[in-house]
């Protein structure tokens, strides 16, 4: 199923959800934070859409905001969707996926790792690549340490 | 008398055998540096030169050096790697817990300061002599074999050149006569 028709089912039967084609990408979903979870319920237990498979989760800093996206896969019908949410930069927080796709939860620790996305109800959100005594979050674009060196400006 | 032609040493013939007499700084540093039992350190792509140069066709055992799997049994480190600031102190008490006199050779330019991840990275060590003391280091990214080689041999040099013993004793005021 392409994703104009996955969203419109979506729309259909989950009236209530706030969610559209991203403007960035026309492969995405994008969604209200809020109706992130009822979503991905919805996409993962409909008979038509059988998303059985969260196969990729990470976020991004676009600098004004972060976004959290969620990469979704049917084996059953081989069909694939993005899930895009915004999010507030100084409070990122998003309900957790773990309850769905055990799978998450790795995920989800890696992006409050390194973009200190704080994701709700999730069973053991701690760090997993940095030290657990790390400062800050390393993949954001405005983080400074005393160990990163910027590369000069090439003449 | 193989061991009379490696180093300065006088032998006197007796009849029932010989008798060496040789510095014992130079008997130290040839056995020392004849048998340098390797930690295998490997943190990034040089530890696949690194295995490459231990087996058969570099062979690292003509050099008697053989790889050990504990800090304990080990007179080298070879740092073959990426650094992270988490293997850090990791790495650190690895190395004190290897048994004096014990050597490190940085490995590639990760090791020896960073390389590639000099600039641009928050994770990375900028150089393994940032936090223990390196005897050489080998530049290349990664160095082969040869290079690898090279700088063993190199640190071999450097090890028969060490004068421990008579160093000790000056420092303590009890000098042997020179």
């Amino acid at each position: 199923m392409k994703v104009p028709e996955i969203l419109n089912r979506l729309k259909k039967e989950k009236p209530e959800i706030c969610a559209s084609i991203s403007p960035e990408c026309a492969l995405s979903i994008e969604l209200d934070g809020d109706s992130l979870l009822a979503a991905a319920a919805f996409l993962r237990d409909d008979e038509e859409l059988s998303f059985d498979f969260l196969n990729c989760l990470f976020a991004v800093d676009c600098v004004d905001h972060l976004e959290v996206l969620y990469i979704l896969h049917s084996y059953k019908l081989n069909h694939e969707v993005t899930l895009r949410v915004k999010l507030d930069r100084d409070s990122p927080e998003v309900e957790s996926l773990s309850s769905l796709y055990q799978g998450a939860d790795w995920h989800e620790r890696e992006a409050f790792d390194l973009f200190g996305v704080t994701f709700i109800h999730h069973p053991d959100l701690r760090r997993i690549l940095m030290p657990d005594d790390w400062k800050g979050y390393p993949m954001r674009r405005d983080y400074v340490h005393e160990n990163l060196i910027r590369r000069p400006e090439s003449s | 008398m193989a061991i009379a032609d490696r180093i300065p040493a006088y032998v006197e013939k007796l009849p029932f055998g010989s008798v060496l007499l040789t510095r014992t700084d130079e008997l130290l540093g040839l056995a020392r540096s004849s048998s340098l039992w390797y930690l295998l350190y490997g943190l990034a792509c040089c530890a696949i030169e690194l295995m490459a140069t231990g087996a058969s066709r570099y062979d690292f055992d003509r050099l008697g050096m053989m790889f050990r799997a504990t800090p304990r049994q080990v007179d080298l480190m070879i740092v073959a790697g990426t650094v992270t600031l988490k293997m850090a102190p990791r790495l650190k008490r690895i190395y004190e817990q290897m048994a004096e006199p014990r050597y490190v050779i940085a490995m590639g330019g990760c090791a020896s300061n960073g390389g590639p991840f000099y600039y641009d990275s928050y994770s990375v060590l900028k150089g393994v002599d940032k936090i223990i003391p390196v005897d050489v280091y080998i530049p290349g990214c990664a160095p082969r074999p040869e290079a690898l080689l090279e700088g063993c041999l190199t640190l071999m040099e450097k090890i028969k050149k060490e004068r421990k013993l008579s160093q000790h004793h000056e420092g303590t005021g009890d000098s042997e006569p020179s």
